[in-house]
């Protein structure tokens, strides 16, 4: 379809990420915001059929869903866009969360890609992404205490101790990683303690990222004691105001359950286009902190205090082991 | 029939010339939009089935533009199914990529368009825990919980 070189590169890079034991896909959007996306993958993928969501009817979905529950070699490509699911119908979304059982080996799952950030977004070689993730956990892995410091005006410095924690690879490769973009290193840390004055992006359950985009230096800050959050100040009354809600009505969130390491330099650039924040931040180049319900790579999840999940998600900053830099972004 | 036809070539023509003038992508867009044969057969059965073309809405998006052409039914023609087509046409390639046909405008979704920030957005809606959320077998569904399980607010 697109003879555009960039769209030609990204849609090749999309491919290489799905698992040839795959035969056949559905390829679920939501309409025209994914129009060129599911033209052109429905050029290139040899058996697919279009699921589109704004026409379909929940019984549609239904029928669709228990027709290849349990047909091994079909796979679902799912793009969801946050606030377009709240178009649908109670029934649609029912019918959606059936596609949650299916095994991860044949889910794709975009949220927050569409055709204006899907070039950008797949840019990148996924090896490259995976190399870089791999290599990154083996320095990890030797560092048992971390100092994340912001660097930004509002200077605020985090010190994580990750001794005996596991450090844990998505690259979009791994039989438990289905979310696309990928590209991270994440471990849930021992403890964790200083002060994060956010220079960046708060996005997760909680559509934060859609309702204030960019958050700057000062205008949120957390006091971190024993990975716990004991305290929210800042200078923008608005974020304060519902992050205190949020963790009023949602204790879980308190608890610091993840230092995240983002790998994709794609995301960097696709970043650049959107006011809002976006889910595939926490794989932006650099840390994230994750709040509230824990990796299930590394935690029981049916020990979760809030099946919540909030990344604070740094701009700039740097990463320190016990005798040099390991990161700066 | 044939009258519909000749009428939609010669609008063609002066299309291409209008287009070809003012450099302007988006004519360009609307001529590789209405030049689709499949295009041009939906244009041709509504005029046939009596509605009446009231316009083009046209809008950018990055690498394509979105052609909307609008229809109204005749004065005492009653009807429900919206009338509207959507052309979505790839500006790299002047290729029709996507066509859907009884095109609802759309009244709920964000005027802006997705990646757009929304300030006024409600958030205490999504502060909610869904009880048995925890039971999904998902490797990572941390995200998918709240889109899957959620209630009719917002959740990814």
């Amino acid at each position: 379809m697109s003879h555009d070189p960039t769209w030609d590169a990204a849609i090749a890079h999309f491919l290489e990420y799905l698992p040839g034991s795959i035969s056949h896909w559905l390829i679920l959007v939501e309409g025209p915001s994914h129009a060129l996306i599911s033209s052109a993958l429905r050029a290139r993928l040899p058996s697919c059929e279009l699921v589109i969501l704004a026409d379909a009817t929940a019984a549609q979905i239904a029928t669709l869903e228990s027709r290849y529950a349990c047909c091994h070699e079909v796979g679902a490509l799912q793009f969801f866009i946050k606030d377009g699911i709240q178009r649908y119908s109670r029934e649609s979304r029912d019918a959606l969360r059936q596609f949650s059982a299916w095994p991860c080996s044949r889910v794709r799952l975009c949220l927050d890609v569409w055709d204006d950030n899907f070039p950008a977004l797949f840019s990148e070689p996924p090896q490259d992404v995976a190399r870089r993730c791999r290599e990154l956990k083996a320095i990890l892995a030797g560092e048992p205490v971390l100092v994340c410091d912001s660097e930004s005006p509002a200077r605020s410095q985090l010190e994580i101790r990750c001794g005996a924690s596991e450090w844990v690879t998505y690259t979009g490769f791994e039989d438990f990683e289905y979310m696309l973009p990928s590209g991270e290193t994440a471990c849930l840390p021992r403890s964790a303690a200083g002060t994060l004055s956010l220079d960046g992006w708060l996005v997760g359950t909680i559509p934060f990222g859609l309702k204030y985009g960019r958050v700057h230096p000062g205008d949120l800050v957390l006091r971190i004691e024993e990975r716990e959050i004991r305290g929210v100040s800042g200078g923008r009354a608005d974020l304060c105001r519902d992050f205190e809600q949020a963790l009023d009505r949602l204790p879980g969130l308190r608890c610091l359950v993840e230092l995240g390491v983002g790998q994709s330099h794609a995301v960097v650039r696709a970043a650049k286009q959107h006011p809002a924040g976006c889910l595939w931040l926490e794989r932006r180049f650099g840390v994230h902190f994750g709040l509230g319900a824990e990796l299930p790579e590394t935690f029981d999840a049916d020990q979760r205090t809030t099946s919540h999940h909030l990344d604070f998600v740094l701009a700039t900053g740097s990463l320190s082991g016990a005798r040099e830099i390991l990161l700066r972004w | 029939m044939a009258d519909i036809w000749a009428t939609l070539r010669a609008e063609l023509e002066l299309l291409r010339e209008v287009a070809a003038t003012s450099g302007d992508a988006r004519l360009s867009a609307v001529l590789v939009a209405a030049g689709d044969d499949s295009v041009q057969k939906l244009i041709v059965t509504k005029l046939e089935q009596g509605h009446v073309y009231t316009g083009t809405q046209v809008s950018r998006h990055g690498g394509h533009v979105q052609v909307v052409f609008t229809f109204a039914r005749a004065e005492g023609m009653f009807g429900l199914v919206p009338l509207s087509l959507l052309v979505t046409v790839d500006l790299p390639s002047r290729r029709v990529a996507y066509v859907a046909d009884h095109h609802l405008p759309a009244a709920d979704v964000p005027a802006t368009g997705p990646g757009a920030l929304q300030p006024e957005l409600d958030l205490s809606a999504s502060m909610q825990e869904r009880p048995g959320a925890e039971r999904l077998r998902l490797a990572r569904l941390r995200l998918v919980q709240g889109f899957a399980n959620g209630p009719d607010t917002y959740w990814v």
